[in-house]
C-alpha cells in the first residue's frame, strides 16, 4: 500500500499543471488577505471573525481549484493514455483508484490547511499592526477548520466525477457547473414543487455552511453540508470505481 | 508461459477477438502477426486486463494477471509508446511506475542507462521523439526484470539502429528463458528475431508455427536452373508435370518438382546445369499469403506505368526470393 501511496504522491507532484493551480490556489486568498488588510479602511476589517470571513471568501477559490486538481489527477490519467501503463503496473484496480482518491485527498487538505495558515497569520500580522481585535470565537476557528475540509471534499468531488466521465474538459466543466447551473436548476424545481427552503437540499451548496462562520436561519447545520457533501462524494466515487472496474481502460 | 484459451471481446456488434486459444512458450521470441484490425492489440490489452474480455482466459504461469501481485516482476508490457504523460520528465515516469511495484530509483537508472536516455532522462517527454518513446517504453518494461514481455510494435519509430536494437535485446531476453510475445508490421524484422509465430486474422487463430514451418507452409517454393540445354529441360519438366516459367535464354523457373529431381533429370539428359537453387518465398509472402482471406483494410491496387524499355540483350529481373 505505501508504494501505491508514493507511486500515486510521484504522479501527483511531478506535473506542472497541479503546480500551477496550487499555486493559484494558494496566492489568491494570500494576496487579496494581505491587499485587504493593509489597505482596507478601519472599519472594514476590525476583528478577527472579519479576518476569517475574507480568508474563507477568497479560499472558496482555491477549493474549485484543489477540485480541478484532484479531477485532472485522474482524467488526465486517460487523456495521455497513462491510466493503461497504471493499471498494467497494479491490476487490482479498486485499491489504486483508493489510494488515489486518498493521495489526493491527504495533499489537498494538508496544502489547504497551510494555505489558510499563511494567509490568516499574514492577514493577521498586518492587522495586529492596525490596532485590530484579532480574537476569534468558536465559530470562526470551526469555519476555519471548515474551509479546509471543504477543500479535500471537493478535491474528492472533482475526482469522483472524473472517475465516471474520465474526459478532463468535460469533468472540470461538469465540476464548475454543478453549483452554477445544475444545483441551481434543483433549486428551481424544487422552489416550484413547494419546498420552503432548497439549499440543505443541494449537496456543493449546502456545503458551504461548513465554511461558514456565521449561519443564516435558512441554513443548513455545518454537519449537515459536510456530512451530505460527504455521502454524495462517497457515492459517485463508489460508482466510478464499479464503472472502472467494468470498464475497459 | 503465455497461456491463451478461448479469448473473445466484443466491442458493440464488432467481434474483435473470437475465441482465440494458443500458448507463448518460454525462451522462444514468438511474433504475434496479423492484418490491420485483426485483434492484436485487443488481445495484448485482454491478457493484461486493460479490456475486459468477454469470454476466455489468459494465464502468466498460470495465472490470471490480475491475480499478480507486483505484476512488473512478472510480467513487462509496452502496448502503445504514446502512454506517457508529455508534461513530466522521463526520469519520473518511471520512478512513478516502479514505485507501484515497490522497485527502487536505482533500478530506475539502471534501465535508463540500459536504454540509452540517461542523458535526456530529466526533459519532459513531450519533446521526445517516438523512436526516444519507444526507449523510454522499454525501460519501463525491464523495471522489473520479468519473466514475460509483451511488446506491441515495439519497433515503430525506431531507427534502423534502433530496429537492431531492439531485435537484439529481444533474442537475448529469449535467450535467458524469457517469454517474448511481441507484435510487429516489420516482418523482415519479425523474420530475423521470431523463432515462433502466432498469427491471427478478423480476430481468429490461422495458425501458430514456427517462423520455419510457416513460411514453408504458405509461401511459393521454385527453382531456378541455368544450363546451355535449358529448352530440353524444360520440356523433360514440363511432361513430368511441372510448371516451367521462363527466364531469358538460358534460365527457367520451375514450380512443383525438387531440386534434386531436376539435378537428376539433367543428368541422364546429359545437360551441363550452371544454377540449380531451390529458392522460397520470404516471410512477408507467406503472411500475405495466409491472411488474404481476412484482410479487412485493402488499397485498391494503382494503374501499373508501363515498364522501362529494357537495353538490348538484357533480361528480366528474377522474382524476389531468398536463397534456402
Amino acid at each position: 500500500m505505501i508504494d501505491l501511496v508514493r507511486s500515486e504522491w510521484i504522479k501527483l507532484h511531478t506535473v506542472r499543471v497541479n503546480y500551477v493551480l496550487g499555486i493559484i490556489g494558494a496566492a489568491f486568498p494570500l494576496i487579496v488577505v494581505v491587499l485587504v488588510a493593509a489597505l482596507s479602511g478601519e472599519p472594514e476589517l476590525r476583528f478577527g471573525n472579519d479576518l476569517v470571513r475574507i480568508v474563507i471568501d477568497t479560499m472558496v477559490i482555491s477549493a474549485i481549484l484543489f477540485g480541478v486538481i484532484g479531477a485532472l489527477n485522474l482524467t488526465s490519467e486517460y487523456s495521455h493514455g497513462t491510466i493503461r501503463t497504471t493499471f498494467a503496473a497494479v491490476p487490482q484496480r479498486a485499491t489504486l483508484l483508493l489510494v488515489k482518491a486518498g493521495v489526493s485527498l491527504a495533499a489537498t487538505t494538508i496544502f489547504a490547511t497551510i494555505v489558510m495558515i499563511v494567509t490568516y497569520g499574514i492577514g493577521a500580522i498586518i492587522l495586529s499592526g492596525r490596532n485590530a481585535q484579532l480574537s476569534i470565537d468558536g465559530n470562526g476557528r470551526t469555519a476555519l477548520i471548515g474551509i479546509v475540509i471543504l477543500c479535500g471534499m471537493l478535491s474528492l468531488f472533482g475526482y469522483g466525477l472524473g472517475l465516471i466521465i474520465r474526459n478532463s474538459a468535460a469533468t472540470v466543466a461538469v465540476f464548475i457547473l454543478w453549483p452554477l447551473l445544475l444545483e441551481n436548476i434543483v433549486r428551481g424545481v424544487l422552489s416550484a414543487s413547494g419546498v420552503h427552503n432548497p439549499t440543505p437540499w443541494l449537496p456543493y451548496q449546502s456545503a458551504f455552511a461548513m465554511a461558514s462562520s456565521e449561519l443564516g436561519p435558512g441554513d443548513p447545520s455545518r454537519l449537515h453540508g459536510g456530512l451530505y457533501l460527504g455521502a454524495v462524494v462517497v457515492v459517485i466515487i463508489a460508482i466510478g470505481i464499479v464503472v472502472n472496474e467494468r470498464r475497459d481502460a | 508461459m503465455i497461456e491463451i484459451r478461448g479469448l473473445t471481446k466484443r466491442f458493440g456488434r464488432t467481434l474483435a477477438v473470437d475465441d482465440l486459444s494458443f500458448d507463448v512458450n518460454p525462451g522462444r521470441v514468438t511474433g504475434f502477426l496479423g492484418p490491420n484490425g485483426s485483434g492484436k492489440s485487443t488481445s495484448m490489452r485482454c491478457m493484461l486486463a486493460l479490456d475486459r474480455a468477454d469470454a476466455g482466459t489468459a494465464l502468466f504461469d498460470g495465472k490470471p494477471y490480475t491475480s499478480i501481485r507486483r505484476p512488473l516482476f512478472q510480467v513487462g508490457a509496452l502496448l502503445d509508446a504514446g502512454y506517457v504523460h508529455p508534461g513530466r520528465t522521463a526520469r519520473n515516469h518511471l520512478r512513478a511506475v516502479a514505485a507501484s511495484n515497490g522497485i527502487g530509483t536505482s533500478r530506475v537508472d539502471e534501465v535508463l542507462a540500459l536504454v540509452g536516455l540517461t542523458e535526456v532522462a530529466r526533459r519532459r517527454v513531450g519533446g521526445y521523439s517516438l523512436g526516444m518513446r519507444q526507449r523510454l517504453g522499454l525501460a519501463s518494461v525491464l523495471l522489473g526484470d520479468p519473466h514475460t514481455v509483451i511488446l506491441d510494435e515495439p519497433a515503430n519509430g525506431l531507427d534502423p539502429e534502433g530496429i537492431r536494437w531492439i531485435r537484439d535485446v529481444l533474442v537475448h531476453l529469449a535467450a535467458q528463458g524469457k517469454t517474448v510475445l511481441v507484435s510487429s508490421h516489420l516482418l523482415s524484422e519479425m523474420a530475423q528475431m521470431a523463432d515462433d509465430l502466432v498469427v491471427i486474422g478478423m480476430g481468429r487463430l490461422i495458425t501458430t508455427a514456427s517462423v520455419e514451418d510457416f513460411v514453408s507452409q504458405h509461401a511459393r517454393q521454385w527453382v531456378r536452373v541455368r544450363s546451355p540445354q535449358i529448352d530440353l529441360l524444360a520440356q523433360q519438366l514440363r511432361s513430368d508435370g511441372a510448371t516451367v516459367t521462363s527466364l531469358d535464354a538460358t534460365g527457367i523457373e520451375v514450380v512443383g518438382v525438387p531440386a534434386a529431381t531436376i539435378g537428376d533429370l539433367a543428368a541422364r539428359h546429359g545437360a551441363t546445369l550452371h544454377e540449380l537453387s531451390p529458392l522460397q518465398g520470404s516471410l512477408e509472402d507467406a503472411f500475405l499469403e495466409a491472411t488474404a482471406a481476412t484482410q479487412q483494410y485493402r488499397g485498391v491496387p494503382s494503374e501499373p506505368s508501363p515498364p522501362p524499355p529494357l537495353p538490348a540483350g538484357s533480361a528480366l529481373p528474377p522474382p524476389q526470393g531468398e536463397p534456402r
